[in-house]
């Protein structure tokens, strides 16, 4: 196992609702490494990505984390 | 990412357009460009750092290659084209820079630069990425292609003591820093649903908010004083290997003195009894003149018995015979005889007519000092012989413990008087320093346990305080959701490093293993928490300042290698002048392995890096050759046929 795979098997091991924000946060600052000078607005877009999650959460009480 | 194909055009001194194709399979991983010095080995190599990233033409001259110019019109416009073919994660690319000149006034003048990366579908369709640099950047990293395209010349650069580049080559191939920033970002922004919640919250919603940061302000302090404990830890730890194993280097010297000591003493005993010997031997030496008149002796001795026997010597009746008949009263027939008989008086007549002889007494007291003489001679000479044995014997034995003494010597060498017992008290201080220090680190993690769990309290009383704020509920759960995230992503980077610093340290050393050939001179490759890379020696000493250049370039080959597998970037290797500083048996190992260590390899070598050692071990795996000659000040680059 490679070091990105062992990564990504840390990502898996989290509980679903932080997985998915950590795994997506960790994924909008790869593409904003690779494609962009400054990390303009990667702060409102990882908001985004928390408060769809934490939303979801309360919109959707029934759905267990 | 491997790459596939070339095309060249007008670049430096290729003329017009020319292609080759790296050879890309898996057994045959190899691609070779031959050249003399000066035919244009680094120009191309240039040209692929230029087409994939921009960069590498700085101060290397004209780019536009002479004979294309010369040969155009006034007012017209060049073109210099690099294109490159590569596959990346199964998706073909083709990557192509272009840099227009125009001719005036026989001057060339740059028009623009234009980069496009066009992929590849397996039907032939096409498509051109919208962002190239940015997509590259993405398939293989600006600051990481320094890694994996390099001159060989200047590749122990990489592990040179003092400069940190081995740091950031782990950070930006493991791309580290993205971890730091998502969780930097996800700090952030927790704080900011924090504030948020306060400033929409009731008194104690804020009260509760103040507590709860300045609770995790002071575990960041405590957090920040234990990693400075651990490195303290780490270091003392060190001392004490590094004071051990300077005790055991005395011991060791300390035993050799004590030989040494008792081989000195034995020689001394020795020395005196060859000395005892020397002075017997002188003495016997002297009592031993006779030796000198043996013969004489012997032909004297000789010539008396040989008188003695024919009775000339002694030549009459001796008186003590005549005195001893007369004593005895019996005749030498054997007949008694009385006193005042006959026989008697007769005899007695006889004894008044003897005359003392002393020469003939002389004679016969010197046969009897002679053969006393000779019998004492050769006693005195055997004892003598023996004497002068043992004085050799005595001999070898020193100089065989003079040998040993001279051995020891030498290993004892300059080694420095050391005095132990200050080491020892050294050594313990640093066990107490080391032991209150993780006292101390016990006591901060009780501390820091202490303020989390006040920690979870405050926030299952802000949890009932928020709910009862219908506003606050859903930023309560984003700050909630962001904490957990940052708590969570902090855990993985902690964990992240630690695994990526153990897993280099332990694949740079296997492949150094198999690269290098005095293995047994280096025990381990150290990495510290921050990446500082260090060589241990058998000696449990730092070694990476001593390193020859050629070494270092071995530690630099082994690094990339364990990157190369231990990143999961399938990136070529692109080497110019590879073995420039390697010979003998690091030559032999490089070439014999670095085709396997690494999933694709191009080389450009001169006619003498490509020698025996390097054929032997490379031949099987080249896919593709090609041979650059320079002609009429343009290169050509012609294929090398297979044999």
């Amino acid at each position: 196992m490679n070091l990105q795979e062992l990564l990504l098997k840390y990502f898996s091991e989290l509980p679903p609702d932080i997985k998915e924000i950590v795994s997506e946060v960790y994924a909008l600052e790869r593409e904003y490494s690779d494609f962009y000078e400054k990390p303009r607005n990667i702060n409102s877009k990882i908001r985004d990505i928390i408060e769809r999650v934490a939303d979801y959460r309360i919109d959707h009480p029934e759905v267990r984390s | 990412m491997k790459l596939l194909f070339m095309r060249i055009i007008n670049f430096k001194q290729f003329y017009g357009e020319q292609t080759v194709t790296f050879s890309a399979e898996k057994d045959l991983n190899v691609t070779i460009f031959h050249g003399l010095n000066g035919t244009g080995k680094t120009s191309l190599f240039t040209s692929i750092n230029w087409c994939l990233y921009g960069t590498g033409d700085e101060g290397t001259g004209e780019l536009l290659n002479k004979q294309a110019f010369e040969e155009s019109k006034d007012g017209s416009t060049i073109p210099v084209v690099v294109t490159i073919g590569f596959r990346d994660k199964g998706i073909e690319y083709i990557a192509e820079r272009v840099r227009y000149f125009t001719k005036r006034d026989n001057e060339t003048n740059f028009v623009r630069n234009e980069f496009t990366l066009t992929q590849l579908d397996r039907l032939g369709n096409t498509k051109v990425i919208p962002n190239p640099e940015g997509k590259m950047d993405s398939i293989l990293p600006k600051n990481v292609r320094e890694y994996f395209f390099f001159d060989g010349e200047k590749m122990d650069d990489l592990t040179k003591p003092g400069n940190s580049k081995i740091e950031e080559a782990i950070k930006n191939i493991m791309r580290l820093p993205i971890i730091d920033k998502a969780e930097k970002h996800l700090l952030g922004i927790t704080r900011e649903y924090r504030s948020e919640i306060q400033r929409m919250g009731d008194d104690r919603v804020d009260q509760l908010i103040n507590i709860q940061n300045k609770l995790e302000e002071e575990i960041d302090q405590l957090k920040t004083q234990n990693k400075n404990r651990e490195q303290e830890i780490i270091k003392g730890n060190r001392q004490i290997e590094e004071i051990e194993s300077l005790l055991a280097d005395s011991r060791e010297v300390g035993d050799l003195q004590v030989q040494r000591n008792s081989l000195n003493s034995q020689i001394q005993r020795l020395e005196q009894q060859r000395g005892n010997l020397a002075e017997a031997i002188f003495k016997l030496a002297n009592l031993l003149f006779p030796i000198f008149l043996t013969n004489k002796a012997a032909a004297t001795l000789t010539l008396i018995n040989s008188k003695v026997g024919q009775g000339k010597i002694p030549s009459g009746i001796k008186e003590p015979f005549l005195q001893e008949i007369l004593n005895k009263g019996i005749c030498i027939c054997g007949r008694p005889f009385e006193a005042h008989s006959h026989a008697y008086d007769t005899l007695n007549e006889l004894l008044q007519q003897t005359q003392p002889n002393a020469f003939e007494d002389s004679v016969l007291k010197l046969r009897g000092e002679i053969s006393t003489i000779s019998r004492l001679t050769s006693e005195r000479f055997s004892i003598l012989s023996e004497k002068s044995k043992e004085y050799n014997e005595k001999g070898n034995e020193i100089e065989d413990l003079s040998r040993k003494v001279d051995e020891l010597s030498r290993r004892i060498g300059n080694s420095q008087e050391i005095d132990i017992s200050a080491l020892e008290s050294k050594r313990a201080a640093f066990v107490n320093s080391v032991k209150m220090l993780y006292q101390a680190v016990g006591q901060c993690e009780a501390k820091i346990n202490q303020k989390q769990d006040q920690i979870v309290e405050i926030i299952r009383e802000r949890e009932v305080e928020e709910k009862k704020q219908q506003e606050l509920v859903k930023l309560s759960m984003r700050e909630k959701m962001a904490r957990l995230s940052t708590e969570y992503m902090t855990s993985i980077r902690e964990r992240f490093y630690e695994e990526t610093r153990k897993q280099i340290e332990s694949e740079t050393k296997k492949v150094f293993d198999t690269l290098a050939w005095k293995t047994e001179q280096f025990n381990e490759i150290r990495l510290d928490q921050d990446f500082h890379l260090e060589v241990i020696d058998r000696w449990n000493k730092p070694s990476r300042e001593e390193m020859g250049a050629g070494e270092r370039q071995i530690l630099s080959l082994s690094f990339i290698a364990a990157m190369v597998r231990l990143s999961g970037e399938e990136a070529p290797v692109i080497m110019d002048t590879p073995f420039a500083r390697l010979s003998g048996n690091h030559l032999k190992n490089v070439a014999n392995k670095l085709p396997d260590l690494v999933p694709q390899l191009v080389l450009f070598v001169t006619d003498q890096e490509w020698n025996d050692s390097s054929k032997a071990g490379l031949e099987p795996r080249v896919g593709a050759q090609y041979q650059l000659h320079f002609i009429d000040g343009c290169t050509t680059i012609e294929e090398v046929p297979f044999a």
